[in-house]
């Protein structure tokens, strides 16, 4: 029944021989010793740094009525960021899809993809806070069918050149939208893919996923196991696919002053995005979050709701420390998850120079050698 | 036999890394081998590298971590087990169904399992309550008549794990975590999924955890040297599978360790005259229907008291039914032809066959039986008592399902002097019940080395009535009056 047949080549893992592309992700998070003005200068000054230091990308979010982030639309933040820079991608992670109007984010898209000769990247997801979807009079039950389809009106916009849509959400006659998509056939989409099911959405589409380090790495790995398993059952080569991971940076002259500098100011960030976002009652309430709500739930078990623990845990899984920790962090997770693609969140520090400081060390002391 | 290489685009499994003590690792060189589904799998295979690696670990890393401690760890690992929204679930479904062939609700349904095993906390407490008489000895010392006991565990434990029944790979190495043995789990080539998504799901919990780092999972194929050095420095064995390889273990198990061996064995039904006939043939069919047959537990004879026709007809019914509830694992070309000469050849000796395509019953005398052949194929000897049937029942014998499950007050005696090991009523064959045992043995018990310290001279003890001076009563030549 089962003997041994043949010897076979050691696997290698997709795209293991590819470079290293970093990116900086730009929160626009506003700490009560900066003005407004000042996080929407210095978060420009970050965009600029990173092209001029050669990162790859920069990456923007969308957030309304929290001071977890100030932008609360990354289409206009990133058409500023891409016509202030000649060079570096700007992508959005994320748009949150669902509060839009399909085909003003399609246009959109592609104006953006046009103004910037295809430097700009739409990231989406389906959004997390109930504010936003009261405010914009969505039901969140609907988040995933909606980011689904919104996607689907997107890439067919782009490819057929047709807006033509019929189903339960949405209704959209057949015409041609304007303009045309400069990358072909359509600007780079990717998705937030937190659970299973979005996961193999994406993966059936062969979108590249944005993720982030706030779990185990071998979860990480799983999610991109389930996503080229996927990916290669819909005939797509998940070698060729990007993801990205977000995870945070900071280096100083020990993990302990890394730490240090860091830790009160991620726990008030964290807890102004836990404050929004929505509550373990409503996630309940809502089968298509079953995922959160479970991943909450073991985040209670293990300890990590107490926000000072878990953002502890979340810095010991980043490129958080000395150069060679940040190092030797970011080869871990590249072992470990075939991924290459990284958002850093150099933020954390909340002082202006510190962090740009840090992104000239990342760029000099780390990631040549990552 | 030795199979031409088959082409690679049927590997349905790539890559399968080992964890060697809480850590992914890549072999360096990879095997095809045929899982239970007939596809091809490729699997890592063990080096020196890898087994001294598997030999240099702290056999005593889980010795101190609480039973309380480990009990919860896997409480959280279940809660993720039970959400399908798990990622690593979803691998399992889809790799067990590629593996062995299972429909995707049998491999949903192993999840299910594996997922309430693992958050039973209250059964871990009570099973150890059960096999080890208190589910604090492994935590402290237990005051028992003259001595104070406690549980520690034997140190590293290698499981030559199954390629039929998933859970069971899952169940074996919880007896070594719960008794805080480190294990390396040998896969079964027919199973080369389950142990790894348990270990990997570990990692997923908390990577660093004692829990996570006590575990291991390579692959060696038959007769491997560096395996059979691996099992001759375990502490224990516990081995699954058929007699060939309970025979290897045997060989290369250290004399000074103990070997707990699970099968070969089979198991039958005996049908007396139940009041709901509809009740004890659909129980007849999941016994039939779950895990292929392929387990121990698993019914592949039934003596059926005469009439047995309208039994008979109730369990066709039945049996199209779990067509549906369980729908047929894809099957390999050898078991397919197995199940089919067997029905062939029965027809053509003039036996009863009833054949669905997806699973058959054959009515004929048990001597006419020549082999099991699987595939939900039941052979029904239908007989005035169900007496008849303790003529065939030995020491393969695993599990006696009755229904009226009364049958089994009245036999059960007659059926453990011969052999049988285990009685349940028909339909609960797979589910094994607190306080059980499991091929005769309470395993935990095997894992443990019992350490007692006894109490000193001043405490008399039960029986005694003078004071523990052996060398004045030697002297006074009291020695009779030592013990009363």
């Amino acid at each position: 029944m089962t003997e041994i047949t043949a010897a076979a080549a050691t696997s290698q893992e997709p795209g293991e021989d590819r470079p290293l592309r970093a990116g900086a992700l730009l929160t626009t998070c506003h700490p009560r010793h900066w003005t407004q003005t000042q996080v929407f200068d210095y978060t420009t000054e970050m965009a600029l740094a990173a092209e001029d230091l050669g990162y790859d990308c920069v990456w923007v979010l969308e957030h309304h009525f929290t001071p977890y982030g100030l932008c609360p639309n990354t289409f206009s933040m990133a058409g500023y960021l891409l016509g202030r820079t000649s060079r570096i991608r700007v992508g959005s992670a994320i748009a949150v899809a669902p509060l839009e109007h399909p085909v003003r984010i399609a246009e959109q898209v592609c104006l953006l993809d046009q103004l910037s000769h295809g430097r700009f990247i739409a990231g989406f997801g389906r959004g997390h806070f109930p504010k936003d979807f009261e405010a914009f009079g969505i039901d969140p039950a609907e988040s995933a069918i909606r980011l689904q389809e919104w996607v689907a009106i997107l890439k067919q916009a782009c490819c057929k050149r047709t807006i033509g849509w019929d189903s339960a959400l949405i209704k959209l006659p057949d015409a041609v939208p304007f303009p045309e998509p400069f990358t072909k056939p359509h600007p780079p989409i990717y998705t937030v893919a937190g659970s299973p099911s979005t996961v193999e959405w994406a993966a059936s589409l062969g979108l590249p996923m944005l993720m982030s380090i706030t779990v185990q790495l071998e979860t990480l790995r799983s999610s991109v196991e389930l996503y080229n398993e996927t990916a290669r059952a819909f005939g797509h080569d998940p070698s060729h696919v990007e993801h990205v991971v977000a995870i945070i940076a900071h280096v100083a002259d020990s993990a302990e002053t890394a730490y240090d500098e860091l830790i009160d100011n991620l726990v008030w960030w964290n807890q102004e995005g836990r404050d929004a976002a929505l509550t373990i009652d409503m996630l309940r309430q809502l089968p298509n979050y079953r995922y959160h709500y479970t991943e909450i739930q073991a985040a209670i078990h293990r300890g990590d709701r107490d926000l000072n623990a878990g953002v502890r845990r979340m810095m010991d899984r980043s490129a958080v420390g000395t150069p060679d920790q940040c190092i030797e962090r970011l080869r871990t997770i590249r072992e470990a998850t075939g991924i290459r693609n990284f958002a850093f969140g150099f933020e954390g520090v909340l002082d202006r120079d510190r962090i740009l400081d840090t992104m000239r060390r990342f760029a000099s002391e780390v990631l040549p050698y990552a | 036999m030795l199979r031409p290489l088959l082409s690679r685009d049927r590997v349905l499994l790539q890559g399968q890394p080992f964890v060697t003590w809480g850590r992914r690792v890549q072999p360096n060189e990879c095997l095809d081998v045929i899982a239970t589904s007939g596809g091809l799998v490729r699997l890592g295979r063990l080096d020196d590298v890898l087994a001294r690696e598997l030999k240099s670990v702290d056999r005593l890393l889980l010795a101190e971590t609480p039973t309380q401690e480990i009990i919860a760890f896997l409480a959280r690992c279940g809660a993720l087990w039970k959400n399908e929204e798990y990622a690593r679930r979803r691998l399992f479904v889809r790799h067990l169904s590629a593996a062995l062939g299972y429909s995707s609700g049998m491999a949903e349904a192993e999840a299910d399992l594996i997922g309430s095993l693992l958050s039973a906390h209250w059964r871990m407490h009570d099973v150890l309550n059960v096999e080890l008489s208190s589910p604090h000895l492994l935590d402290r010392w237990i005051a028992r008549e003259d001595c104070e006991v406690r549980a520690f565990p034997r140190g590293l434990v290698v499981h030559l794990l199954p390629g039929n029944v998933p859970l069971s790979s899952v169940v074996s190495i919880l007896r070594a975590i719960l008794t805080r043995n480190v294990s390396i789990a040998k896969v079964a080539a027919g199973d080369p999924v389950t142990a790894l998504a348990l270990a990997l799901s570990f990692m997923d919990v908390d990577a660093d955890h004692p829990v996570t780092r006590s575990v291991s999972v390579a692959y060696w194929p038959k007769d491997d040297p560096l395996g059979a050095e691996l099992v001759a420095a375990a502490d224990a064995v516990c081995v699954w599978g058929g007699s060939e390889a309970i025979r290897w273990a045997q060989t290369h198990t250290s004399p000074e360790s103990p070997l707990l061996p699970f099968g070969p064995k089979r198991s039958l039904a005996l049908v007396g005259r139940p009041t709901d006939i509809e009740h004890a043939a659909i129980g007849l069919a999941h016994d039939v229907c779950v895990y292929e047959q392929r387990a121990c537990f698993s019914i592949h004879q039934a003596f059926v008291e005469r009439p047995v026709e309208p039994f008979v007809q109730a369990l066709h019914a039945a049996l199209r039914r779990y067509d549906r509830i369980l729908p047929r694992t894809i099957r390999s070309e050898d078991e397919l032809a197995g199940a089919n000469l067997e029905r062939l050849t029965h027809q053509f000796m003039g036996s009863d066959v009833h054949s669905a395509g997806t699973w058959a019953t054959i009515a004929c005398p048990p001597d006419r039986v020549r082999a099991l052949p699987g595939a939900r194929t039941l052979f029904i000897h239908p007989v005035d008592d169900v007496g008849e049937a303790f003529v065939w029942v030995d020491r393969e014998v695993q599990t006696v399902a009755a229904a009226p499950w009364g049958l089994l007050l009245t036999h059960r005696d007659e059926l453990a002097r011969r052999g049988a090991a285990r009685f349940v009523e028909l339909g609960l064959a797979n589910l094994f019940r607190l306080g059980g045992t499991h091929d005769a043995m309470q395993p935990m018990a095997g894992l443990v080395r019992l350490v007692a310290t006894e109490a000193p001279s001043q405490v008399h003890g039960k029986g005694m009535v003078l004071a523990l001076d052996q060398t004045e009563l030697l002297e006074h030549r009291r020695l009779r009056d030592l013990i009363l």
